[in-house]
């Protein structure tokens, strides 16, 4: 399950959710360390709470519930940063606050963990965590030695650093390299999973697509 | 030669003989130091396609000359001042992640030069756009330290609108192309002069550029006209003039645009994609950080222009065919 969730449909390499504060903000070791912690302490509680307890409320509840508790771990971490931090919590920016309502809660509890025990729901967010975490930390790193020529604040280069990697489209850059890497990986260790790669999402989207925004739009003519 | 290959196939080939005449103006005008940062660009490009190619298990396609031309163009788009890495960052940068990624030149969507050199103006901005004044180069050494004096580009004085008129001389020095300014695109006769080779080898990658350079046009004769109360005198046409040919705009009609990879197919496609180029041009040049942003413009019409076709030319019938449906299910329904 961590390996299929984690490794082979990496959220952000293969599933490609929530990549806003990867390309964003993951500019250094110790952005990418708050920004994951927070990511799968919010994850983790947000599908136990929803497989546990929400799997007979409206959806128009659950999506706000996800908020609520994706900023119960977002606003003390902020509060601890700015006491303790500020170089970090300047750095993170509008992103730290943005993690409360991050789309890959959203997507995972809607689409997994609603319709899943709480042992298997648990399983996904810890493999999912893990997958983010990791490309986050490994972002993070390229970004902060190819940017600004430093590993975890201590300089390693005498050069200054390419500072086009400290932006947004240097992170872009950097995912699209990494996934190009992860695939090419997949595709020779690992070949009969091949498959699970081109489908993109652990869940089935045919079941609950009756109930979106798009289905509506799709078929507003078509005749009952 | 085969068969079998498209005349679009060689297209880098043919570009390149036209980078000769530029390369040649370059060392004119800033001497020795000019040749050895196109070599050296080319170099770092051919050795970075050979690395790519090594690490990616592909085909090299080192023959299709177009990593000298991405390299060489680079090297011409830069100062004459510029360190030497900073040729050598922009070329690997320009094939390693702009091109070897999406393939063989010919599949990727950007122009990789473009890329490069918006890479290297948003790392190294102070580098980048630190024009030399061109009589102080003949005495530098060609390696070694940098003594350029730093004069001021035709761009930058119109950005911060200190010209207010130009004598004959000094049109004539931009013309040459003896101007401060990047180290082989200021001159306009020669760039006319490539416009007139793509217009003979490629008539179809002409149309580009025209649309580009009348959309330009159009703006730099309104924007004077409106600077100086729609007076028509010998001072307005030179204005005119000297502003066509400022910065980036001949550079990017000649070079840039006319990519036969990146750009459309059919006539009426390329006469839009060339305004939709000049229209950015002209935005990015009133309202960027930069002195002269015409590559971002370049990058920005090459990411949308697959997208925006799409709605353009191609799903006219398909729209039709909706809206038919949609009407008859809405008087079905009542």
């Amino acid at each position: 399950m961590i390996r299929l969730g984690g490794y082979l449909r990496n959220p952000v390499l293969v599933q490609v959710i929530g990549i806003c504060p990867v390309a964003a903000a993951a500019t250094s070791l110790a952005n990418s360390l708050v920004l994951s912690v927070v990511f799968s302490v919010s994850l983790i509680l947000c599908e136990i709470i929803a497989s546990l307890m929400l799997k007979k409320t409206a959806r128009w509840i659950r999506v706000g519930i996800y908020t609520i508790i994706g900023a119960a771990v977002v606003f003390p971490t902020m509060f601890l940063l700015e006491k303790y931090s500020t170089a970090v919590f300047s750095g993170l920016g509008i992103y730290l606050p943005l993690m409360a309502m991050s789309s890959f809660n959203g997507v995972h509890c809607e689409k997994y963990a609603v319709k899943h025990s709480v042992k298997e729901s648990f399983y996904d967010a810890v493999a999912s965590s893990i997958g983010y975490c990791g490309v986050l930390l490994i972002v993070g790193i390229i970004r902060e030695i190819a940017g600004a020529g430093k590993i975890a604040g201590f300089d390693i280069a005498p050069v200054k650093g390419l500072s086009g990697f400290l932006m947004p489209f240097g992170g872009m850059i950097v995912i699209g390299l990494l996934a190009a890497f992860h695939k090419q990986r997949v595709m020779k260790t690992k070949r009969s999973h091949a498959a699970d790669i081109e489908k993109r999402f652990v869940l089935d989207e045919s079941a609950d697509e009756e109930g979106t925004f798009t289905y509506a739009v799709k078929n507003r003519f078509k005749k009952k | 030669m085969q068969k079998n290959k498209k005349k679009r196939d060689f297209f880098y080939r043919e570009m390149s003989l036209a980078l000769i005449p530029a390369v040649l103006m370059a060392v004119h005008l800033y001497g020795g130091r000019a040749i050895l940062l196109c070599l050296i660009s080319a170099v770092s490009a051919v050795a970075s396609e050979a690395a790519g190619c090594k690490i990616t298990k592909q085909r090299t396609h080192i023959s299709d000359l177009s990593s000298i031309y991405t390299g060489v163009l680079l090297a011409l788009m830069l100062p004459a001042s510029s360190p030497w890495w900073l040729a050598v960052i922009g070329s690997a940068f320009a094939v390693l992640i702009a091109k070897i990624p999406f393939g063989t030149a010919y599949s990727a969507p950007f122009s990789s030069a473009a890329a490069a050199f918006a890479f290297l103006s948003i790392c190294f901005s102070k580098e980048t756009f630190a024009y030399p004044v061109v009589e102080s180069s003949a005495a530098t050494k060609i390696i070694g330290s940098v003594d350029f004096v730093e004069g001021t580009s035709v761009a930058e004085s119109l950005l911060n609108n200190r010209l207010h008129g130009v004598t004959a001389v000094e049109l004539i020095n931009a013309f040459i192309g003896s101007v401060p300014g990047p180290m082989g695109m200021t001159s306009a006769v020669l760039l006319i002069g490539v416009l007139i080779y793509i217009l003979i080898r490629r008539p179809k990658s002409f149309v580009n550029s025209l649309s580009f350079l009348a959309v330009w046009f159009l703006f730099c004769a309104g924007s004077v006209f409106y600077d100086k109360g729609f007076e028509f005198s010998e001072n307005t046409v030179r204005m005119i003039l000297l502003r066509l040919f400022s910065g980036f705009a001949m550079c990017i009609a000649a070079f840039l645009i006319t990519e036969e990879p990146t750009s459309p197919k059919k006539i009426p496609q390329r006469i839009l994609y060339g305004a939709a180029a000049g229209v950015t041009y002209i935005i990015l040049r009133q309202f960027s950080v930069f002195e002269d942003a015409g590559c971002f413009a370049v990058l920005a019409v090459n990411a949308m222009w697959p997208v925006a076709a799409k709605y353009i030319f191609k799903n006219k019938k398909r729209k039709e065919k909706d809206i038919i449906e949609g009407q008859e299910a809405m008087t079905s329904e009542k």
